[in-house]
C-alpha cells in the first residue's frame, strides 16, 4: 500500500502552491515546501485529499485566551505550510470551531493561503436544538460559506440529520456527507448505516490497540466505496504515554518511522481502506512529526504483524 | 473524556482573575465580615450573610460556569444550574430567618473556621505550590470548589443549620472532585475531599 503523491487537481495544485506561499512569508525556502503531499482519493468523487489531517478534540478547546488562540493559528499555519488539509471539529468540541474561525480569519489577514482547507464538522443536537440552526452557527465560527464535510456525530439523531444532509448535498450545501463514532460505540447501528445509506464519509476509531474496526467496518467502508476518517490514532495520547518509556523497534526505520507518532500514524495509514487519519495536537513540532507520517513507504501486512507484536510486547 | 485539559481551566481563572481584580479584596473582605459577625454579632446581619451568600452562588453559576466554561463544556450550564439551586435555597433559608451565624453556638465552629482558611488560603496556595502561576489561581467567589468550602465553613458557624443547605456542595464535591482527578488539578481535588468530609460530618451528625 502506498500513497499517492503528486496527484494534481486544481484543490491539490492550490493547496501547494498555498503551501509554498506560506513558506515564503516564514522566510523559509520556497524548496522546503512539498512537491505535493500523500493524498488519496474520495471513493464517492475521486476528489483527492491529503492523508493526514488534523482533529481539534481538547486540543482546539481553548475559550476566549489570545495567547492560546494564537498558539493554535500558527498550529494551522504550520498545517497547511505542509499541505495540511482536512481539519475536522464538532459543536461537541466546546469553543473548537470558534478557535479555527479564529485561526482562519488571522492566516488569510496575514496572507497565509488557506485554500488547501477540507473543512468538515458535525451536527450534534442534544434536547431541543435544531441541527439546520447548529450547522449555520458552525459555518459563522468557522467562517465558511459551505462545509466540505458534514457528518453526524455520534450518530446522534440520525433519523433526522440524515435526510437533511442528503437534500443538502443535493442542493449543494454541502459537498460530502457523512457519519462518525468513536470509542468503539454502537458499531452494530454504525455499520448498518453504512450497509445501507449513501454516505460518502465514515469517521471511527482505529489505532494500532484498537482494532476492532479491522472486523468489520473498514472492509465494509472499502466495500460499499466510503471514505474513511480515523480518530484517535494516539487514543487521545494515551498510546505515548503507554510507550514512552520504550524505544522504537529496529524494523520502524524501514518505514521511515523517526517517531513513535510516525509509527502509529503509518500503521493506521498502511490500511488499504483508510483515507485520511486526524491526529490532534497543540504543537507546532507535533504537527510537523505527524506531517512527516506521509514520507517514506508504509508497512506491509508482514511488518504491520510485526509492529502490533511488537507493541503489544511492551 | 472531558473537552479541555487543565491547562485551559488556568487560563479561564487567569482571564476571570485579570478582569475582576481587585474585587477579589473586596469577597474576602466580606467573608471576614461574615466570620466577625458570628463572633459579634449585629441586628440583621444573619439575614445580610445568608443573602450575599446566596449572590455568591448565584455569582459563581454566571461567572464561572455560564460565561467561563459554557463555551468549553456542553456540561457547564447543568453545573450552573447547580450552584443557582444552591443560591435559591440560602436565600430562602436567609429570608425565613432559618441561618443564624453563631460562633459560640455552632457545633464544629472551629472546624468552620479551618474551612474558611482552606478556601481562602490554603486551596490557592496549594494550587500555587503545585504549578499554577498567581494570576491562574483559583479563589473563592470566583471558582466553585473554593466557593463551595467556603460556604461549608460558614454554615458550621450557623446554629443547627438546615442539612439540606449541604446537599449541594457535597454534590459538587463528587462532581468537581472527578473533574479535578480526571484533570489532574491537585487543588480542587483537595477541596473536593474536604468538601466531602465536612459534608459528610454533617449530614451523619444526629
Amino acid at each position: 500500500m502506498t500513497i499517492v503523491r503528486a496527484t494534481f487537481d486544481r484543490r491539490a495544485f492550490l493547496a501547494v502552491t498555498a503551501a509554498a506561499g506560506s513558506l515564503a512569508t516564514l522566510g523559509l525556502p520556497a524548496r522546503s515546501a512539498p512537491a505535493a503531499v500523500g493524498m488519496r482519493p474520495i471513493p464517492s468523487s475521486g476528489e483527492p485529499i491529503p492523508v493526514v489531517g488534523m482533529g481539534t478534540w481538547i486540543t482546539f478547546n481553548v475559550g476566549g485566551d489570545a495567547e492560546l488562540r494564537n498558539q493554535r493559528a500558527e498550529v494551522m499555519r504550520r498545517f497547511f505550510a505542509l499541505g495540511g488539509g482536512m481539519i475536522d471539529s464538532s459543536p461537541m468540541y466546546g469553543s473548537s470551531e470558534a478557535v479555527i474561525g479564529y485561526g482562519l480569519e488571522r492566516l488569510q489577514g496575514q496572507g497565509v493561503g488557506t485554500d488547501g482547507l477540507f473543512s468538515a464538522t458535525k451536527v450534534w443536537t442534544r434536547m431541543f436544538a435544531n441541527g439546520q440552526e447548529q450547522m449555520a452557527e458552525s459555518r459563522r465560527l468557522w467562517g465558511v460559506r459551505r462545509f466540505d464535510l458534514m457528518q453526524i456525530h455520534n450518530l446522534v439523531d440520525w433519523e433526522t440529520h440524515l435526510p437533511a444532509l442528503k437534500a443538502d448535498r443535493e442542493a449543494g450545501r454541502i459537498r460530502y456527507l457523512g457519519i462518525t463514532t468513536s470509542h468503539g460505540r454502537r458499531h452494530q447501528e454504525f455499520a448498518d448505516l453504512m450497509a445501507r445509506e449513501p454516505l460518502d464519509f465514515v469517521q471511527f476509531t482505529y489505532n494500532i490497540l484498537d482494532r476492532e474496526a479491522e472486523r468489520r467496518l473498514l472492509p465494509l467502508a472499502a466495500d460499499r466505496g466510503q471514505a474513511v476518517i480515523v480518530n484517535r490514532p494516539f487514543r487521545t495520547g494515551g498510546l505515548f504515554d503507554r510507550f514512552a518509556g520504550y524505544p522504537l523497534p529496529d524494523f520502524a526505520a524501514e518505514i521511515g518511522a523517526e517517531t513513535w507518532a510516525q509509527f502509529l500514524l503509518k500503521f493506521v495509514l498502511a490500511h488499504p481502506a483508510v483515507t485520511c487519519v486526524i491526529p490532534a495536537t497543540r504543537r507546532v513540532d507535533h504537527v510537523e512529526e505527524n506531517m512527516r507520517a506521509m514520507d517514506g513507504p508504509l508497512p506491509d501486512a508482514y511488518l504491520r504483524r510485526r509492529m502490533i507484536a511488537y507493541v503489544e510486547s511492551l | 473524556m472531558l473537552p479541555y485539559t487543565a491547562e485551559i481551566l488556568a487560563a479561564l481563572a487567569a482571564q476571570l482573575n485579570g478582569a475582576l481584580w481587585p474585587l477579589h479584596l473586596g469577597l474576602l473582605l466580606l467573608t471576614a465580615l461574615a466570620v466577625l459577625h458570628a463572633w459579634r454579632p449585629v441586628s440583621g446581619g444573619d439575614r445580610a450573610i445568608g443573602i450575599l451568600l446566596a449572590c455568591g452562588w448565584g455569582w459563581v453559576a454566571w461567572i464561572w460556569f455560564w460565561r467561563g466554561m459554557a463555551p468549553l463544556d456542553f456540561l457547564a450550564p447543568i453545573y450552573a444550574g447547580l450552584f443557582v439551586l444552591q443560591a435559591v435555597l440560602l436565600l430562602a433559608f436567609a429570608l425565613a430567618g432559618r441561618l443564624a451565624f453563631r460562633l459560640h453556638e455552632a457545633a464544629f465552629p472551629m472546624l468552620g473556621l479551618g474551612l474558611l482558611a482552606l478556601a481562602a488560603v490554603g486551596l490557592p496556595l496549594f494550587g500555587f505550590l503545585t504549578g499554577r502561576s498567581l494570576s491562574q489561581l483559583e479563589v473563592i467567589w470566583l471558582a466553585p470548589t473554593p466557593s463551595a468550602v467556603a460556604t461549608l465553613g460558614l454554615l458550621f458557624l450557623v446554629h443547627q443549620p438546615p442539612r439540606i443547605l449541604f446537599a449541594v456542595p457535597c454534590a459538587w464535591a463528587l462532581i468537581g472532585g472527578a473533574l479535578a482527578w480526571t484533570l489532574g488539578m491537585p487543588a480542587p481535588l483537595l477541596g473536593s475531599v474536604a468538601l466531602l468530609a465536612g459534608g459528610g460530618l454533617a449530614v451523619l451528625r444526629r
